[in-house]
């Protein structure tokens, strides 16, 4: 019976079936993206069944459908899902062609944490995102270029516009003092050397991030909060720069083409008394001194050598116009850049493949920059269980680089005198020693560097939900700096001076984990990943130095005599080792939690305090996915998180903890060794613990969205140097004692403005911290004192690099009497009780004591530094942020990127030298506002009343700005015209960055740095402080950019 | 947790549930392994690597000389600080009195702030740690290579010595004068005399002793050192530290106190050793470069061109435009067939002092060494000291005295009889002609408690030299000068 009944049953099915396949039709067609590019590993499923399947390479695709009405669903991630309705004829074909649209909604996608990826909207931590979707068709000549004003609470500023130069990020404010303060810079996985390698001193920093092609980003994701970035522990607390390269897409090969080329000038010049003026300024000063103008023998300017200039060669020079140092100096630079990529693959390999050239002359004269990079990314699927792959980068550069700064170069072209000849009557520089231009023709220093950011990964999936990752990455880095300076001719005592120095840097790392990912029932989601992580870096320099060339047409180091050779050598090496595990949980897709831990261990720290923990937790509460949300109409998405943990700094010198001897030159040709520095065993990281709580919010089925965070980062144990008794040999000693605070708020918001055929996207951040220094373990301001002037100082209750200055009073404006007084503030009482007063004639300096008290600098109220100085200004702006705005019609597409500091001030440190000491250097054009009998009312003392290099509040100007960092204007060819040639997108373009500035600032250019290592913590104190500034750098470039 | 997750894995694969253990395993044998994170150095030497042999102790010795080279040690500023707070020169060139330094210095103003100050406290001091190390390395057994026996002796002599004259230069410029009529109860603030190396950070702080304590140390250092050097073998030398050294420095430290019994004794030590015997050419003392000896120098440091430190040239040295000049009173006291008279630059109606002139051969200067002690001073000290003391040897006065005017006068030498009671005079203007600009003047006033420039006090507290910030901030038993 029972057979019967089965085989009847068979019989039924089967001619069910049978009708059924006699009453299917066909569905074919291609499913193209927006460009026209066919888009292979679509789905196509008929919607609720499991009948499916995806387009091949061409994006041809055909599904067996029932008669009749169906649903279809095409869909592909990062593109919007299509449905359509299609009439399914039995027996015959249908045919429907799919465009496939990017989805406009950012909030699904994936972002980059720290050791894996996850959906953005189940990340419980602060994570910044710039994917290259974000950027655009912006043109990016370096990495940090990515980042300015594109991440609400990271600061990026570079120290000045040329190629290569040091760049400084904060994210949410400077976290330590002596410490390095720089995020930590992971590129695929493996963190890479940044800082400044370079030995060789041309006034201006060096960055090793600058290696990096920009053109290979993918995406950057950026770590601020504890819950993101403590899985990276002892190196998480100034937020961790996560870089993910591009990877390559399955499908036909896709080609990029892309050239650039433009002008570079710099963003603003100062302006300087001419030769006529600044004579001019000389004859007043004389006659209101009550001299006789100088006659024209009177000795004006004495050369080191060479001929003295006197008042009347001088005139004759200025007749003839005079020597404008700057325009001799600063040019009109030409860049260019060409780069080509190649990405697509099979079902098993894909790989993505770039190479770009670039040559960037800059806007000093005989600064040139060139870069070769290759890349090449490959994936493969080795079989079911078994993923593997690398990344490969060479990179090669050559840089010219120029003196600036306090090297000389532009620094010195800005003091010089405008009076005075650039060559001899035979042709020959004069006065070269101090003479710009033989500068930039005699001393040359070429930069050749070879990096190479290499890795290889496996993958091997263990179980469907469980798998293994292991990478091994390599960052090699070599630096070869080529320094010579020409002989001065006139002087019979110089020689020719060479340097040939080398620095090489390997450092590689090896990440290992298991990632698990569960479903528990059906709400519960949990994800694991346990694993560790090895890192080692090794650094070595040596350099050669020769001099006194047998002829001119030697140049190597090598080939002087062995008495006029010396050189250096140095190795310094660390280690981490590093466990971590993080646990993160999903309840109903609404809940969740997380919670990671890290423990790290390194060589840089003492022997007693060698391995640390790093915990964070940290919930998030998806609300628009509760029952009571939705009904609410205009919110589409809206998401609580936060979260608490500790992270680590450990930018702290190599072997800080250890106490060693080092070798001296010794006495009489006895080589020693001395005591050097003590140990420290307790040495280790500076901590912070941060709290975030964060907002996420998206109105008008997001067509609104954004955040609005709270941050609060308490750091302690920070390095400072502590005094010990000088008479035990030793005088400092480097201990975890110090603390400060940060906190603020970030907010941002995207807006669609315009959506259909004209879009109009715009992006607004903000971000305001407070930065605090709590404890300095009693250490006195000057304990800060770095020598590099600039007075910044760290105070407690105050940011860090404060100015600590005399506070300025203004100018006298007729001759008049003043009190001394006291340091305590009562006046100073001659012997018959009567205050003490004293002259002071009409356009003198005065500056506010202690007590605000008028002074000046001749009779001041107890010691004019030591009693007066008070903590001013703010060294990190109240807010900082960027907006930018995209619009595209048809084929135009229009954007623009403003950025924006306000309420900072910076000390321009050698102001005070060009507005008052006119007879040795170059005047700021501000000086012909200086004191008179018929200008009386001035800020600008008389011309004779200058008191030298006085460091007062009077240098310490506003630097808010709102610049203009990026704006571009382009037209891509329409498709009909591409498909014609064959190509899938032809864009040309005008861009321009930094073309416009609104600022108070006086000086070069209110985004700058001093010159320093940011990796040296003198780069905490003393950074607003700039010396004699090179400015950023204006461009205007026209490109075309290729698909096919 | 964990449990749930092998329970899962079990049910699935039973193969792969020895990899994760296995893993684990791996894992932790490997970070416990220290090696993980251990790193090189090779160009520096950690703490307790940094001493195993007999030649590590020599560097570090040598590296004690190379601190006492430096300028701010005796490499010349004492000289200096010595001629700016005394008479016997003039501010010639007010330019190189700088603010924070020697303007401070000669203005009898100083603050805790002077870096020179500052230098001269910490590199002593660092040079008193290197002895110490070398010290405690020898005290404590922990050397017994081939090598060791020969040499201990002489390098612990030697390491004793700069410890001694260290704290010595020390007391005389940051505490008051050790007054004389007061022996044995100067109980005045001296400085910390440090007696142990620093290896620890902790318990570094250490109070003043008193100028008797400090006194008391040297002269028991002093005594070791020579006993120590004459067992070593290093009697005497051009270049190091040596037994006569240590006598001729013990003399001068006696003669400081005003023990002058113990003075003349070991001044006589030096100059009956027949080891050295005065210059015909007092110049030639002066001219010393590198190896270079003269039979008359007990201790020098050498100045080679790779390794030149002598703050003394730019500041006395006519050609450079110096600090100093001297007096036409100081030139008179010389009668004019005095060869010492020649160092003394009498130009047009400015006097430049000569001492410290370099030599120069084809036109390049030479290194110049710094004498730091010379028979002249132990003839000078033989001869006050023994008319000074009870039962004083009257003999030896005279003969030193003679032995310094024959010197002098050369050809024109005329044997002298002089009264007993115009001799002390006499002697103590020989000692004045003799060492002027050598950094005796302002210590010999103190001795004599005669005022010093400017009618100040022997004892004002006035010159005294504030100990540096550094110190006082970091030594919480330090106590700053009034």
């Amino acid at each position: 019976m029972k057979t019967l009944y089965f085989y009847l049953f068979a019989i039924v099915t089967m001619f069910m079936s049978y009708s059924a396949l006699a009453q299917q039709g066909t569905l074919v067609g291609t499913v193209l993206d927006e460009s026209g590019m066919p888009m292979y590993g679509t789905n196509v499923v008929q919607k609720g069944t499991n009948n499916g399947t995806i387009t091949d390479f061409d994006g041809k695709y055909s599904l067996k459908l029932p008669s009749g009405q169906q649903t279809v669903e095409f869909s592909f991630i990062g593109m919007q899902t299509q449905e359509i309705l299609v009439d399914i004829v039995a027996g015959e074909t249908t045919t429907v062609n799919i465009e496939l649209k990017a989805d406009a909604v950012t909030l699904d996608d994936v972002v980059v944490i720290g050791y894996g990826r996850r959906q953005k909207r189940d990340v419980t931590g602060a994570i910044s995102s710039i994917n290259t979707d974000d950027i655009g068709d912006d043109v990016l000549p370096s990495l940090e270029s990515a980042m300015q004003g594109r991440a609400a609470g990271v600061q990026v500023t570079t120290s000045n516009g040329l190629a290569g130069s040091s760049i400084n990020v904060k994210v949410r404010g400077t976290n330590s003092i002596s410490a390095g303060s720089q995020p930590l810079y992971v590129i695929d996985g493996i963190p890479v050397t940044d800082g400044d390698f370079s030995p060789g001193n041309m006034g201006a920093g060096f960055n090793a991030l600058s290696d990096i092609n920009p053109n290979d980003i993918e995406s950057i994701q950026i770590l601020k909060d504890a819950a993101a970035a403590s899985i990276y522990g002892s190196r998480g607390a100034n937020g961790v720069v996560l870089i993910t390269t591009k990877k390559g897409k399955a499908g036909k090969t896709k080609f990029n083409v892309n050239y650039y080329g433009g002008v570079v000038t710099e963003t603003n010049r100062i302006d300087l008394l001419n030769a006529e003026q600044h004579l001019a300024l000389r004859d007043s000063a004389a006659v209101f001194a009550g001299n006789q103008p100088e006659n024209d023998d009177y000795v004006i300017y004495q050369p080191t050598t060479g001929q003295a200039i006197t008042r009347g060669m001088a005139d004759s020079i200025a007749a003839a116009g005079g020597t404008d140092w700057l325009d001799q100096v600063l040019q009109q630079g030409f860049i260019q850049e060409a780069s080509l990529s190649a990405s697509g693959g099979g079902e098993k390999t894909t790989f993505y493949m770039g190479m770009t050239y670039t040559d960037q002359e800059g806007f000093i004269v005989g600064n040139e920059y060139e870069r070769i990079s290759g890349r090449i990314n490959v994936d493969n699927k080795a079989s079911d269980k078994v993923n593997i792959g690398a990344n490969m980068s060479i990179n090669y550069s050559t840089n010219k680089r120029v003196p600036t700064g306090d090297a000389g170069g532009l620094g010195l072209a800005q003091q010089r005198l405008p009076y005075l000849p650039i060559y001899n009557d035979d042709g020959t520089y004069y006065d070269p020693y101090n003479n710009p231009l033989w500068q930039l023709e005699n001393w040359t220093f070429t930069a050749k560097t070879f990096r190479s950011i290499s890795g290889v990964y496996f993958e091997y999936n263990i179980l469907d939900n469980l798998s293994f990752r292991s990478e091994l990455g390599v960052d090699f880095m070599s630096l070869n700096e080529d320094e010579f300076s020409f002989r001065n001719i006139e002087d019979t005592g110089s020689v020719s001076s060479a340097w040939d120095r080398r620095t090489s840097v390997f450092n590689y790392t090896t990440n290992n984990y298991f990632t698990y990912s569960e479903n528990i029932g059906e709400h519960n989601v949990i994800d694991l990943t346990l694993g560790h992580s090895y890192q080692r870096a090794h650094t070595k320099g040596v350099g050669l130095n020769g001099w006194d060339f047998p002829s001119d047409n030697l140049t190597n180091p090598g080939s002087v005599d062995p008495s006029n050779m010396s050189g250096y050598g140095y190795e310094t090496s660390y280690a981490f080792n590093s466990f971590f595990f993080r646990a993160n949980y999903k309840l109903y897709e609404k809940y969740l939690a997380g919670f990671s831990i890290r423990t790290d261990g390194s060589s840089r720290f003492g022997a007693q305090n060698r391995y640390g923990w790093f915990p964070a937790i940290s919930a998030g509460w998806i609300i628009t996915e509760e029952d009571f949300m939705q009904n609410t109409e205009f919110v589409s998405f809206l998401k609580l998180r936060a979260s608490y943990g500790l992270t680590g700094n450990a930018n702290i010198d190599d072997y800080a903890h250890l106490g060693f001897f080092s070798p001296t030159g010794g006495y009489n040709g006895n080589s020693a060794i001395i005591p050097s520095t003590l140990p420290n065993e307790l040495l280790g990281w500076e901590k912070s613990i941060m709290l975030d709580v964060n907002v996420d919010y998206g109105f008008f089925n997001n067509r609104l969205s954004g955040s609005l965070t709270y941050y609060n980062k308490q750091s302690s144990d920070l390095l400072l140097q502590v005094t010990i008794p000088s008479s035990s040999g030793y005088d400092k000693i480097w201990q975890n004692v110090g603390s400060l605070s940060n906190y603020g708020i970030e907010f941002d918001i995207t807006s669609h403005n315009i959506q259909g055929d004209f879009k109009w996207t715009t992006n607004f951040n903000i971000a305001w911290n407070h930065n605090e220094v709590t404890d300095l373990n009693g250490l006195p301001p000057d304990a800060f004192d770095n020598g590099l002037g600039g007075d910044a100082r760290v105070v407690v209750g105050y940011p860090v690099g404060i100015a600590y200055l005399v506070e300025w009073a203004g100018v006298q404006s007729e001759d008049g009497t003043l009190i001394r007084y006291n340091t305590d503030g009562t006046p100073v009482l001659d012997n018959s009780g009567q205050p003490v007063k004293y002259d002071v004639e009409a356009g003198t300096e005065l500056y506010y004591d202690i007590n605000g008290n008028l002074m000046t600098y001749e009779n001041p109220t107890g010691d004019f530094y030591g009693d007066n100085r008070k903590p001013f200004g703010r060294p990190f702006p109240i807010v900082v942020g960027g907006i930018t705005n995209t619009i595209n019609y048809k084929g135009f597409d229009f954007s623009f990127l403003f950025s924006y500091q306000y309420g900072n001030t910076i000390y321009d440190d050698q102001a005070k030298r060009q507005i008052g000491d006119w007879s040795d250097l170059a005047q700021r054009t501000e000086i012909l506002d200086y004191w008179s009998p018929y200008n009386t009312d001035t800020d600008v003392p008389g011309l004779n009343q200058y008191d030298n290099y006085v460091n007062s509040t009077r240098w310490l100007y506003e630097a808010s700005f709102l610049r203009l960092k990026n704006i571009s204007f382009g037209y891509s060819f329409p498709k009909n015209i591409c498909s014609k040639l064959n190509i899938s997108r032809l864009r040309i373009y005008v861009s321009g960055t930094n073309l416009w500035t609104l600022t108070n600032y006086p000086g070069w250019d209110p985004e700058v740095l001093r010159n320093l290592n940011p990796s040296n913590p003198d780069s905490n104190v003393s950074f607003a402080a700039p010396s004699f500034a090179t400015p950023q750098s204006k461009s205007i470039i026209f490109g075309v950019q290729l698909s096919f | 947790m964990l449990d749930y997750f092998y329970r899962h894995i079990t049910k699935q694969n039973k193969m792969k549930n020895i990899i994760l253990p296995l893993f684990i395993l791996a894992l932790i044998s490997m970070s416990s392994c220290e090696k993980i994170l251990e790193t090189e150095h090779n160009d520096r030497i950690p703490n307790q690597e940094a001493i195993s042999s007999t030649r590590d102790i020599q560097l570090i010795l040598n590296g004690a000389y190379d601190g006492l080279q430096s300028g701010c040690v005796l490499g010349g500023n004492l000289v200096i600080y010595a001629d700016l707070l005394a008479d016997d020169a003039i501010i010639g060139n007010d330019q190189r009195l700088n603010k924070f330094g020697k303007y401070e210095i000669y203005n009898m103003i100083t603050s805790p702030q002077i870096g020179e100050i500052a230098c001269f406290w910490s590199t002593a001091y660092s040079c008193i740690n290197r002895s110490n190390y070398v010290i405690d390395a020898i005290d404590s057994g922990d050397v017994y290579d081939a090598e060791f026996n020969a040499n201990k002796d002489r390098m612990k002599g030697e390491a004793l010595f700069i410890r001694a004259i260290c704290h010595f230069e020390l007391v005389r410029f940051f505490a008051l004068p050790y007054d004389v009529n007061q022996k044995g109860s100067n109980v005045q603030l001296g400085i910390p005399y440090r007696t142990a190396p620093t290896k620890d950070y902790e318990e570094l702080d250490m109070a003043r002793n008193t100028v008797e304590d400090v006194y008391e140390n040297i002269i028991q250092d002093l005594s070791e050192a020579i006993s120590l050097m004459n067992m070593g073998g290093l009697v005497s030398s051009s270049q190091w530290a040596s037994a006569m050294a240590a006598n001729a420095y013990l003399a001068r430290v006696y003669f400081q106190i005003g023990d002058y019994a113990n003075a003349a004794y070991y001044a006589n030590e030096v100059i009956s050793s027949q080891i050295y015997e005065l210059d015909e050419n007092p110049e030639n003392v002066f001219k010393l470069s590198g190896n270079q000896i003269s039979p008359e120098v007990i201790f020098q440091l050498v100045n080679i061109e790779t390794d030149n430190s002598n703050s003394l040239i730019d500041n006395y040295s006519r050609s450079k435009n110096p600090l100093f000049q001297t007096v036409s009173e100081l030139y008179s006291l010389y009668d004019e067939n005095d060869l010492r008279r020649a160092l003394i630059n009498k130009f047009y109606v400015l006097y430049y002092i000569k001492k410290y002139d370099q030599a120069i051969i084809s036109g390049v200067s030479q290194p110049l060494n710094r004498v730091i002690i010379r028979l002249a001073e132990m003839h000078l000290i033989r001869a006050e000291a023994n008319l000074l003391a009870n039962g004083g040897n009257l003999a030896d006065a005279y003969e030193s005295y003679n032995a310094l005017k024959q010197r002098a006068m050369g050809d024109n030498f005329v044997p002298e009889t002089v009264a007993l009671n115009e001799f002390l005079g006499k002697v103590r203007e020989e000692r004045r002609k003799e060492l002027c600009f050598e950094g005796d003047r302002y210590h010999n006033l103190k001795r004599l408690q005669m005022p010093l420039r400017n009618g100040v006090a022997w004892n004002s507290n006035d010159p005294i030299f504030k100990i540096p910030a550094d110190e006082i901030s970091g030594n919480s038993l330090m106590v700053q000068n009034p």
